[in-house]
């Protein structure tokens, strides 16, 4: 029995094809198939190519170990796959992982989104200072020190 | 290259991320930049513990007052306080309760931080009063109701109780709850002022407790749409059922004492259970007679009880459509009283689940320890059971040669199911 296949356009025209499974992970998709099911190729305006190849990566990855075998799946498989998203989140540049996180946002895959918002909170935010916050961010401080002294004071708990 | 990107982003993805980190750190990004300022405030869940809030008495109850005054999130799911016995009083937490019901919380957890049960936090009347709140979760507090009409908790679905102390406040407490769905309490030694938890809740559909007291308790429980239970104890002495439970789906006991009478009740009221898992002592049991285990498909046994396999023989013979037995084995020593403790005899009857259901066996611990009794029941399953697809031993602190031998002993069994494999972990 062959697979079905479904065919993804990036933005930027790049196409990828895929086992249903693995595009199904998308809620936003099936609506696509649906509103065109003239057209075997479905466009998707707000991803990249280099994007849109990151987020088959991880719905590839995730496909394999849910239907893996036959629902006798061990923790220890749960466990390799928390390390496997843990070093694909790893190895992107924050520009990326930006992109991924609307991604993820737009074709709503909600374990994708979910890991990448923790993922910005837990590396970029938790625990750090406000100086180390803006520079990891790249915000641009627009408060005047007076300003920032009072804003701080409101707050005075949070910065000790 | 170096871009703001966070800040461009849609508020409602910004919140989404401030709401997963902890409270202080979010609270942190009110001065990042001025489009930041109150962004915190719109997140749906907010904690706060007293060890973040140094100072002089008071300090901590006035940053939550003014945290919670200032939010703006449409509905507060969540609100969690944790705090030391000398940060705040009773007027302190009717302030914030006051506060967190005025913004519709969904969700609220205190949490003490204990120092025994003679400390124990007087918790004031306004908690019991909200018409939305649906989860609650206490630790380390004092009920303190003088009767049930002080409480009015109609949306409640989820309550808690984790080192509280017990008197006859629990029972006023449940009955201001009408809709309550799953109810978790427990107790360390010291803290239960009562031997007798009446528990009456028609709309029950989860319970587990864990009690420590080693004095005996009585359990009298009214929960007809229960449909998984949960029990940890160390001394039962009654358990009856006001009304049966033919609900029940599943149900984890793992009891150290109990009285004959309240164990017959207590394995009468978990026929209907689709899955079990049992720690009982059978020297201690009195074994109901004429009730099957019709829906029984998935049974765990644990074998650190003396004779542990009279539970075995009494389940294998009324569960007919039994297809995974699970036996643990969590000691590994030599165990004298397991010896002279009576024999593993075949049921009577030949057991309906061996000849046309049971699939999966598993043992988990099958060690040198094990007495010959123990042995034999290995022996008899394979022997026996007819529809095995997979017998799994997991071998557990021994040597090689030691877990070989035992290795040869079960690979020589004749086994009933020409299909079945064994495996050896």
């Amino acid at each position: 029995m062959s697979k079905k296949n479904i065919v993804l356009k990036s933005s930027n025209g790049i196409i990828f094809e895929v086992e249903e499974a693995v595009a199904l992970q998308s809620e936003t998709i099936p609506y696509m198939i649906e509103d065109d099911c003239a057209n075997d190729t479905i466009p998707l305006a707000n991803v990249t190519g280099d994007i849109l190849a990151l987020v088959i990566e991880y719905c590839k990855k995730h496909v394999v170990v849910a239907d893996g075998d036959g629902g006798g799946s061990s923790s220890s498989s749960q466990e390799d796959l928390k390390n496997w998203d843990a070093q694909f989140m790893n190895d992107l540049d924050q520009s990326k992982i930006f992109n991924l996180l609307l991604a993820a946002d737009f074709l709503n895959i909600k374990t994708l989104f979910d890991l990448t918002c923790q993922f910005v909170a837990d590396t970029m935010i938790k625990g750090k200072s406000v100086e180390e916050v803006r520079r990891t961010l790249n915000i641009e401080k627009d408060y005047t020190s007076e300003e920032e002294a009072k804003a701080r004071q409101e707050n005075e708990w949070a910065f000790k | 290259m170096n871009e703001d990107r966070i800040s461009k982003l849609p508020e409602v993805l910004i919140l989404q991320i401030l709401s997963l980190l902890p409270t202080k750190s979010a609270v942190v990004t009110s001065v990042l930049s001025k489009e930041w300022k109150f962004l915190w405030k719109m997140i749906p869940r907010l904690e706060f513990d007293s060890c973040d809030h140094k100072g002089e008495l008071g300090t901590f109850s006035n940053n939550v007052c003014k945290s919670l005054l200032s939010h703006k999130a449409p509905v507060l799911e969540s609100l969690h306080i944790s705090f030391t016995f000398d940060s705040c009083d009773a007027s302190d937490i009717g302030m914030w309760i006051g506060i967190a019901y005025a913004q519709h919380v969904r969700k609220l957890v205190l949490d003490v931080e204990s120092k025994g049960p003679g400390r124990v936090f007087p918790l004031p009347r306004s908690l019991y009063n909200c018409e939305i709140l649906e989860t609650l979760r206490l630790t380390s507090c004092l009920l303190f109701l003088k009767d049930s009409s002080q409480v009015c908790l109609k949306s409640l679905k989820t309550l808690h109780l984790l080192s509280m102390i017990y008197d006859g406040s629990f029972l006023h407490l449940l009955s201001g709850c009408p809709n309550l769905e799953n109810l978790l309490f427990n107790t360390s030694p010291g803290y239960a002022r009562v031997a007798f938890f009446p528990i009456s809740v028609p709309s029950l559909l989860r319970l587990s407790f864990r009690i420590q007291s080693c004095n005996g308790c009585s359990y009298v429980i009214n929960t007809p749409s229960l449909k998984y239970m949960e029990i940890e104890a160390k001394h039962i002495l009654e358990f009856r059922l006001i009304e049966s439970v033919t609900n029940l789906v599943e149900a984890n006991l793992y009891i150290e004492y109990i009285s004959p009478m309240a164990s017959e009740n207590l394995l009468r009221s978990l026929t209907s259970a689709k899955r079990l898992s049992l720690e009982l002592a059978p020297l201690e049991i009195k074994f109901p007679t004429g009730i099957i285990f019709n829906q029984l498909v998935h049974l765990e046994l644990y074998t650190t009880r003396e004779a542990w396999w009279n539970l075995l023989f009494f389940m294998l013979s009324d569960s007919p459509n039994l297809r995974v037995l699970k036996l643990i084995n969590l000691e590994n020593y030599w165990r004298d009283g397991f010896k002279s403790s009576g024999k593993w005899n075949h049921p009577e009857n030949f057991p309906k689940c061996l000849l046309f259901h049971l699939e999966t066996f598993t043992w988990e611990g099958y060690s040198k320890w094990l007495v010959q009794e123990e042995k034999k029941v290995a022996r008899y399953i394979l022997i026996n059971a007819y529809r095995l697809k997979r017998a799994t031993f997991s071998l557990t602190d021994m040597s090689s040669e030691e877990s070989g031998e035992l290795i040869q002993n079960l690979k020589k069994v004749r086994k009933a199911s020409k299909s079945c494999k064994l495996m050896f972990k």
